[in-house]
């Protein structure tokens, strides 16, 4: 029972990363929605208003970090180019086997091919918009505070930020898990 | 008899009286929204240009081993805080009470970075 580095990186990117902005997620969420005039306490929305923020720069810190893991750490691995001779199944010294390169493997074949074109594609790219949208709901929570109760608009914008950003996330954290199975980076 | 429970009601509190929640916090927090939403937007239309023109891609190949996507995030995010400083200066003095435009102008522009980033939009457009 052992994992190279490569997988370790990639489970650490997906599971720990991504799993706990997702977790997070759900707090900020319930934070920003109950923080409305007649719900709570002065010292209730203070106390919620701080721990949203909280759950807030850890979505963002999460995210930046996994994304900053999956662009220049995983990502290279993941298109590296594979020596010329390389075939979906190796096939001897004379033929390597393209299972160390992802993309090309994906490529190999057109029933796969979908995973990079549209999977890869779209979630390497997608996954940046998380951190970027998280990390300006954490900013909004940390300088108005409990006094989002006063500016609902304000609230109402946050939280569609916020969904949005985990949206990006969940598709990104999706799409990596399905492309992971298809063609692991190993 | 019980002494009724104090109500305290938040409804009809007014952030430009109320000195404690100065207004003005309101102009940072929409500068942060708008800034992230044209960061996004730039997001997606970096990555449209890197999908249709080789040229570009191969200008925004910041990091070899990470290729073209290095200059699309690296680029979308010094915009984004540029423009986050631009606006946090010009804004966070301000009261914002008509900020309905920001946030439709906000929303347009975290769709353009959706859509930028999707890859039929770059097929479509010409993309290889």
């Amino acid at each position: 029972m052992t994992l190279t580095d490569r997988e370790i990186w990639t489970a650490a990117h997906g599971m720990v990363l991504g799993a706990g902005f997702l977790l997070l997620f759900s707090g900020t969420l319930v934070g920003l929605w109950i923080l409305r005039p007649n719900w709570l306490t002065p010292s209730g929305a203070r106390v919620v208003a701080r721990l949203s923020a909280a759950a807030a720069w850890g979505m963002a810190l999460l995210a930046f970090a996994a994304v900053l893991a999956g662009t220049y750490v995983i990502y290279p691995w993941y298109r590296a180019k594979p020596p010329p001779n390389a075939t979906p199944d190796a096939l001897g010294e004379a033929s390597p086997s393209l299972s160390h390169y992802p993309k090309f493997l994906l490529l190999s074949r057109p029933e796969t091919s979908g995973w990079h074109e549209f999977g890869m594609e779209w979630k390497e790219h997608v996954a940046w918009l998380a951190p970027i949208l998280a990390t300006a709901v954490a900013y909004c929570l940390t300088r108005l505070g409990a006094g989002l109760v006063d500016h609902p608009r304000v609230r109402r914008a946050l939280l569609v930020i916020l969904t949005i950003s985990f949206f990006c996330a969940a598709v990104a954290g999706a799409l990596g898990a399905l492309i992971n199975k298809a063609a692991p980076t190993k | 008899m019980n002494k009724p429970n104090k109500v305290i009601d938040m409804s009809e509190s007014n952030p430009a009286e109320n000195p404690a929640r100065p207004a003005s916090a309101a102009g940072s927090a929409w500068s942060a929204i708008f800034a992230a939403a044209t960061g996004c937007a730039v997001l997606g239309i970096l990555t449209l240009m890197t999908e249709i023109w080789g040229p570009v891609s191969r200008l925004l190949t910041f990091n070899k081993a990470a290729g073209d996507l290095s200059g699309v995030t690296t680029l979308s995010i010094l915009v984004w805080l540029f423009v986050w400083a631009v606006l946090h200066a010009r804004w966070k003095s301000r009261a914002m009470t008509t900020s309905g435009w920001i946030l439709a102008a906000s929303l347009m522009l975290i769709l353009v970075g959706l859509l930028g980033t999707f890859p039929p939009i770059a097929d479509w457009l010409g993309g290889p």
